[in-house]
């Protein structure tokens, strides 16, 4: 005899089950906790390199890298004298599990403010909580002025869209005013900043920005 | 691309399931995929046969696509903005909410047999 059994479980929820502890902890030890998501190549490692300096003695930074192979990005986030912990995983996105592994190996003089950057992948990693309090997608305006329509997810769940590589657009046949109105389209409340992370075009806004709302995260607003 | 692991999280649900209500086999699991959520169904189809093993190892895998359905907070006007996917309101300007299309949700399963 068969019978139908109603479960409405979200398919993630264990994953969401890890975000939420994830959050506690940070929570627990005042981290705040940024996830920087991008497609390969959009430039994820040099805003990191070029923004950690510019928060100077603002607040003590950590930075959780996700690659499948190669410990490359966190030795370049060590070169400019910021801790690093390398998760390297087969899979095409980091998961809440994963990311708590890694902040647990942060010991001794925790970081107040801990960045994770994604594996590079414009889709999957935006299904999975790691419990962090902002999300950021990095795209370069190379990729095309489309791509906020053709992979809406991340965009539309972010708090800030950094459009990198503004130095190349008049090489890459991409409206701005034409990328701009797409990431409206699908994320109207987003906050959005053109840089080149390469010359460092653009980036101050981007780094006020930042420090302002985790300013208001650490004073609990 | 991320599939596999969904598949593996659906099949850990619906095994639960038998488990819990004492049957042996479950014979069909339906899941309800927002069009917003990013998940491609073919590949999920291709992941959950490949993957399907003891009590949902013959489980045959239900698809439920959900359209976007937005609303704005504002003045209450409905829409589905479809593959435009325009989030802010065409009459005032606002932000809108999404209703549905960003589901990822086990549904229901259904079970066979009552194990001995």
């Amino acid at each position: 005899m068969s019978e139908r059994v109603a479960v409405e479980t979200p398919v993630l929820r264990k994953n969401d089950e890890y975000a939420a502890e994830n959050r506690r902890w940070f929570a627990a030890r005042g981290i705040a906790v940024v996830n920087i998501m991008s497609a390969p190549g959009a430039g994820k490692t040099t805003l990191l390199e070029k923004t950690l300096p510019m928060f100077g003695a603002a607040f003590r930074c950590g930075v959780i890298e996700g690659d499948l192979q190669t410990d490359l990005d966190a030795q370049r986030i060590r070169s400019v004298g910021v801790r690093a912990h390398q998760i390297n995983t087969t899979c095409c996105h980091l998961d809440a599990r994963m990311v708590q592994g890694a902040a647990e190996t942060f010991t001794a003089a925790l970081p107040e403010v801990l960045f994770i950057e994604n594996i590079g992948n414009l889709v999957c990693p935006a299904s999975y909580d790691l419990g962090e309090h902002l999300k950021v997608t990095l795209f370069s305006v190379v990729e095309g002025a489309d791509k906020p329509k053709k992979y809406p997810k991340m965009f539309r769940m972010s708090d800030c869209v950094v459009l990198n590589k503004a130095d190349l657009l008049p090489y890459s046949g991409v409206e701005i005013d034409e990328l701009l109105g797409n990431v409206h389209d699908v994320n109207p409340e987003a906050a959005v900043f053109t840089v080149s992370a390469r010359t460092g075009e653009g980036l101050q806004g981007w780094v006020d920005w930042l420090l302002g709302r985790i300013d208001e995260l650490k004073a609990g607003r | 691309m991320h599939e596999t692991g969904i598949a593996a999280e659906i099949l850990e649900i619906a095994k639960a399931q038998a488990a819990a209500h004492g049957r042996s086999r479950v014979s069909e699991v339906t899941v309800r995929i927002g069009e917003m959520s990013g998940v491609v169904a073919e590949a999920l189809e291709f992941a959950f046969e490949a993957l399907r093993d003891g009590a949902a190892a013959e489980a045959q895998l239900e698809i439920k696509r959900i359209p976007v359905l937005a609303r704005c907070e504002a003045c209450r006007t409905e829409s589905r903005p479809g593959a435009d996917l325009v989030l802010w309101c065409a009459v005032c300007g606002r932000t809108l909410k999404v209703l549905e299309g960003e589901e990822l949700t086990v549904e229901s399963v259904v079970l066979e047999e009552i194990s001995a």
